[in-house]
């Protein structure tokens, strides 16, 4: 087991904040207000920077995230807008060239961006929309739904938070949105048509309703908040099944939940029994006053369950966590100021162990990690620097 | 945006130490202090404008009560930024602590004090006690002269007024556009403007960067004149958006000033008119001046008290102040449990020293003591007869006068109305019914009345809720639609029923189990629909219809006396962006 250097790539002038993968192509963003993106001719060739992106954003841009389809890529920024830029890569464009055209810019929130994320397609679910979620220094999530090829309209603004929120994502196979935040709790968010699918499923008569008669005027809601960390919640990464969450802390641990569904059963089933002691039976909330009751006491887990707890992972604050998406074994990759990246896997008794470690993977602080295709893992940092490794298992 | 409980000003995080105080243009005493202990003796006149002289008028009386500033506003529009911690300080000086001081000192102080009730407040102790909304009046009404107020109103009727100079401004606004361009009202096609990041709109730009200092200045000149100017109509003032919203006013203002203020209906808030009327009727009954009258609104949001303590709404413009305090839905739930506990006590069912443990649980700041003194003062207070003008109540048949409404006063159906009749010249019972279309959910919705010939069109939006105002002014921006008037409203689901300052529903759940009249959430929240509107209880009486509405416009808001109608708005930019901003750091 290994973790290999493979390339490294300089050209960032400052601080490089983040880094996303769109099956063979890299992207990464940073301080020097712009966006490279790197690609290789050939197997054989070097990763090149086939082309910068500035000009579009005000000041450091601290996050991006291409769409489910890789034709979109989304740049959140402090200047508290999102640019969309639509993609069109060398084979399908008449100059044989690929090109990004900006076709959107999402605006409204207060304070610096500090995430985005897209929404995956949710295969087992009744909702088909599009959707782009991006947090604030302002304590709110904003989520956004794609309505045409150019145009976003808001889907919600989500409050709860107590303190800035730094990083948000969807979970891959639920419409349920994880955020995590300077107040050190997760909270989740599921749209509403979550349980009305799930009643469906299960065969209840009573079932809910179909996306498309929904006429909610909420249409994500709290469903829970996970307050385990002691310190500011800086990253979160789903499994490909959905089933794991896993979170990372300036508290230097790294914290493994697992969804039950009994527990999540239970939790319900919890609820509806407070309420019939008060000799109520609660449905939903509407209204502004309930929700904003029930959003700020929430206490349930909406049944994620702590599996595992690993203090002092790092020496300093971990900054970044990914979940292999393609992996039979869980198998973790995470980074911090320490200027380490840690692997960290599954062994025989379903104990995550940390397997490989590699100091001084960056000269300064490290700011991502993410994982690709084909065992590679991409990383960069405050040295300005992007760095390509390859895992072997 | 935060629905916080708690407006939390010392943040803590990785990019600015704690502060003691966001707004910089206070300084509190004691520097030192880790907690936030802002007296109105700590801030001087100039605090309350922002430097050009326009601002907030403070109560006249300083009080050297040592009162931590609590900087709680559940408003949906609050946020970090938004609401200053003056304005918090303004807010939390119309306290039920001061009212009840008010109510005692009457006497001494040579004031008499009216309140006036709004139809939400009174849909939501309805609710709360579970009796129709007629009752519901009566007993607000009773309550409140049990404490010595000389007579309580129905706001209502200043609603009715409002919108019947809300329906004057936009016909006279509407006629002049057609007069400048004759096609502005046309039906025109949907063009497919692509949105360009070069050609975004400069003005809904948060941070302009202008090249040219005196370009900046001619702009801010010129839109300064739009907005003042009562004559000048032109494209900049459509769509008119409402102002009887304070949240929405408070994000205009400091938010997107260049963009909507020259737009804003310059018609003042209902609780203002009421105030303007009952203080120049009541006054000219007892033979006093308005300044000895003290008028108490009752509403459903905690940012009336903001706009009610508006310099343009105070004695620098009319010589009294309009509205000298608002009570919300939940200082008179308060005002009610008050008044069980002592019945309690007095029948015999309680101890003193439980009846005040219990009294401080609600209110720890009013004596029982004082209370009970007040209630014994005017025992034999009778509800005069002044209650029965000014009001959309039928005391033959016990029920109210109504339209047909969602929760905020029904504005754009009114307005439909009356542009039906005087624009396009439908005859009353001709007018095409209304039909809202959901843009997105029921909070987003459009509405449009076309003419006899369908060649032309006036295009009504209403929207409710923070998330849909950002859709509705992203949607301006790429310009593909053209909307003529906008009623917004903060609060989603239903308006200003659905106020922060309504009785929460976990309250009316408790007393609804005590008096045996048990509802879940989703009930509850339907039955206060029902008590705001409902064919039982409410006869459907249009606003135009109200001889007494008319005769009162006709004598006092009608011709040269429109003006009085007319407020200002202003740009508090600068203020705000301060705020956001304190230390200037670049992170």
């Amino acid at each position: 087991m290994a973790l290999t250097l493979v390339s490294t790539l300089e050209g960032h002038e400052d601080i490089v904040w983040q880094v996303a993968w769109n099956g063979g192509i890299l992207s990464s963003c940073g301080s020097d207000l712009s966006v490279r993106i790197w690609q290789k001719e050939k197997e054989t060739t070097e990763y090149e920077c086939t082309c910068i992106l500035n000009k579009s954003h005000k000041r450091t841009i601290r996050s991006l995230q291409w769409s489910r389809d890789g034709q979109y890529l989304a740049t959140a920024s402090f200047d508290s807008t999102v640019n969309i830029w639509k993609f069109t890569p060398s084979s399908k464009s008449n100059d044989n060239e690929d090109s990004f055209e900006c076709v959107s810019t999402l605006k409204g929130q207060e304070k610096e961006l500090k995430s985005v994320c897209w929404s995956p397609n949710w295969k087992n679910f009744s909702l088909k929309k599009q959707y782009l979620a991006c947090c604030s220094r302002d304590h709110s999530v904003w989520i956004w739904e794609k309505i045409s090829s150019d145009d976003f309209e808001i889907s919600e603004v989500l409050e709860g938070h107590e303190g800035d929120v730094k990083h948000v994502g969807f979970s891959p196979t639920e419409p349920i949105l994880v955020s995590s935040s300077y107040d050190n709790s997760v909270r989740i968010w599921s749209h509403v048509s979550l349980n009305s699918d799930k009643k469906q499923k299960k065969g209840n008569s009573k079932g809910g309703k179909l996306v498309d008669e929904l006429d909610e005027e909420m249409e994500w809601k709290a469903q829970g908040k996970l307050a385990d960390h002691t310190n500011i919640v800086t990253s979160t990464s789903f499994s490909a099944d959905g089933k794991i969450l896993v979170s990372v802390s300036a508290d230097r641990s790294l914290i493994i939940y697992e969804k039950k569904e009994e527990q999540e059963q239970e939790q319900e089933k919890e609820l509806e029994n407070v309420k019939e002691e008060e000799k109520v039976k609660g449905e939903e909330y509407k209204g502004k006053s309930a929700l904003y009751e029930f959003s700020s006491y929430i206490q349930s887990t909406a049944g994620w369950v702590i599996r595992q707890k690993i203090e002092n992972l790092h020496e300093r604050n971990i900054m970044s966590v990914d979940i292999k998406k393609d992996d039979s074994k869980l198998t973790i990759a995470t980074c911090g100021e320490d200027d380490c990246i840690h692997i960290l896997q599954e062994d025989e008794n379903n104990v995550i162990q940390k397997i490989i470690s590699i100091p001084n993977a960056h000269k300064s602080d490290i700011n991502c990690v993410t994982w690709g295709e084909n065992n590679l893992l991409a990383s960069c940092g405050d040295d300005r620097l992007v760095k390509i490794w390859k895992f072997e298992n | 945006m935060t629905r916080r409980s708690g407006l939390i000003v010392t943040d803590l995080d990785d990019f600015a130490p704690s502060q003691v105080c966001v707004n910089p243009l206070v300084q509190s005493k004691n520097k030192e202090s880790t907690q936030i202990t802002l007296t109105l003796e700590d801030l001087d006149d100039n605090s309350f404008n922002n430097g050009n002289g326009i601002g907030f008028e403070p109560e006249s009386e300083s009080e050297s009560e040592e009162e931590e500033v609590q900087l709680t506003l559940s408003d949906c529009l609050a946020c970090s930024g938004c609401i200053t911690s003056i304005e918090s300080i303004l807010v939390n000086k119309q306290s039920l602590y001061k009212f009840i001081k008010v109510v005692s000192d009457q006497k001494q102080d040579n004031k008499v004090v009216i309140v006036s009730l709004s139809p939400q407040t009174r849909a939501s102790v309805a609710t709360y006690l579970n009796i129709t909304p007629f009752e519901a009046q009566e007993k607000i009404a009773n309550l409140f002269v049990k404490l010595g107020v000389h007579s309580v109103y129905d706001l209502s009727f200043g609603r009715d007024l409002y919108l019947q100079g809300l329906g004057e401004e936009f016909l006279s606004n509407c006629k002049k556009i057609e007069k400048i361009e004759k096609d502005y009202f046309e039906v025109k096609k949907k063009t497919q403007s692509k949105v360009q990041l070069n050609n975004l709109s400069l003005l809904l730009d948060d941070d302009d960067e202008y090249e040219d200092d005196d370009e900046e200045e001619e702009l801010k000149i010129k839109i300064e004149q739009e907005t003042q100017s009562e004559e000048k109509v032109s494209k900049n003032t459509f769509p008119t958006f409402v102002g009887n919203c304070p949240a929405w006013v408070c994000l205009a203002e400091k938010r997107y000033p260049e963009l909507i203020l020259p737009k804003m209906s310059k018609i003042m808030p209902e609780q203002e008119i009421m105030g303007y009327l009952l203080k120049k009727k009541v006054a000219a009954l007892l033979s006093r001046k308005e300044e000895d009258i003290y008028h108490v609104s009752l509403m459903s949001c905690y940012d009336k008290k903001l706009e009610a303590s508006r310099e343009e709404f105070g004695t620098k413009t009319f010589g009294f102040k309009l509205v000298d305090s608002v009570l919300t839905s939940v200082e008179v739930k308060d005002l009610f449990q008050f008044d069980d506990i002592i019945a309690k006590f007095e029948k015999g069912e309680m101890e003193k020293e439980e009846m005040e443990k219990k009294f401080k649980k609600v209110d720890p700041k009013i004596d029982p003591e004082t209370y009970q003194q007040i209630l014994k003062k005017n025992m034999d207070n009778e509800n005069p007869e002044t209650v029965k003008q000014y009001s959309n109540l039928d005391y033959q048949n016990k029920k109210i006068y109504s339209m047909r409404e969602r929760g905020s006063g029904g504005i754009c159906e009114y307005l439909y109305r009356q542009m039906g009749q005087l624009f396009f010249n439908y005859q009353k019972d001709e007018i095409p019914k209304i039909n809202w279309v959901n843009l997105r959910g029921k909070d987003f919705q459009s509405l449009k009345l076309k003419s006899k010939d369908q060649k032309k069109e006036i295009h009504f939006i209403r929207v409710y809720g923070f998330k849909n105002i950002q859709n509705l002014l992203r949607k301006m921006e790429t310009d593909q639609e053209t909307f003529h008037f906008i009623e917004i409203e903060a609060c989603p689901h239903s308006a200003c029923l659905n106020g922060g300052g309504q009785i929460k529903i976990d309250q009316i759940k408790k007393k609804r189990v005590q008096l045996n009249a048990i509802l879940n959430a989703g009930q509850i929240v339907d039955k206060l629909e029902e008590n705001y509107f409902n064919e039982k209880d409410f006869v459907i009486r249009l606003p135009d219809l109200n001889t007494e509405v008319n005769q009162i416009f006709e004598k006092y808001f009608s011709n040269e006396n429109f003006k009085i109608l007319k407020t200002e708005y202003h740009n508090r930019k600068k203020d705000f962006d301060k705020i956001k901003n304190p230390l200037e750091l670049e992170w």
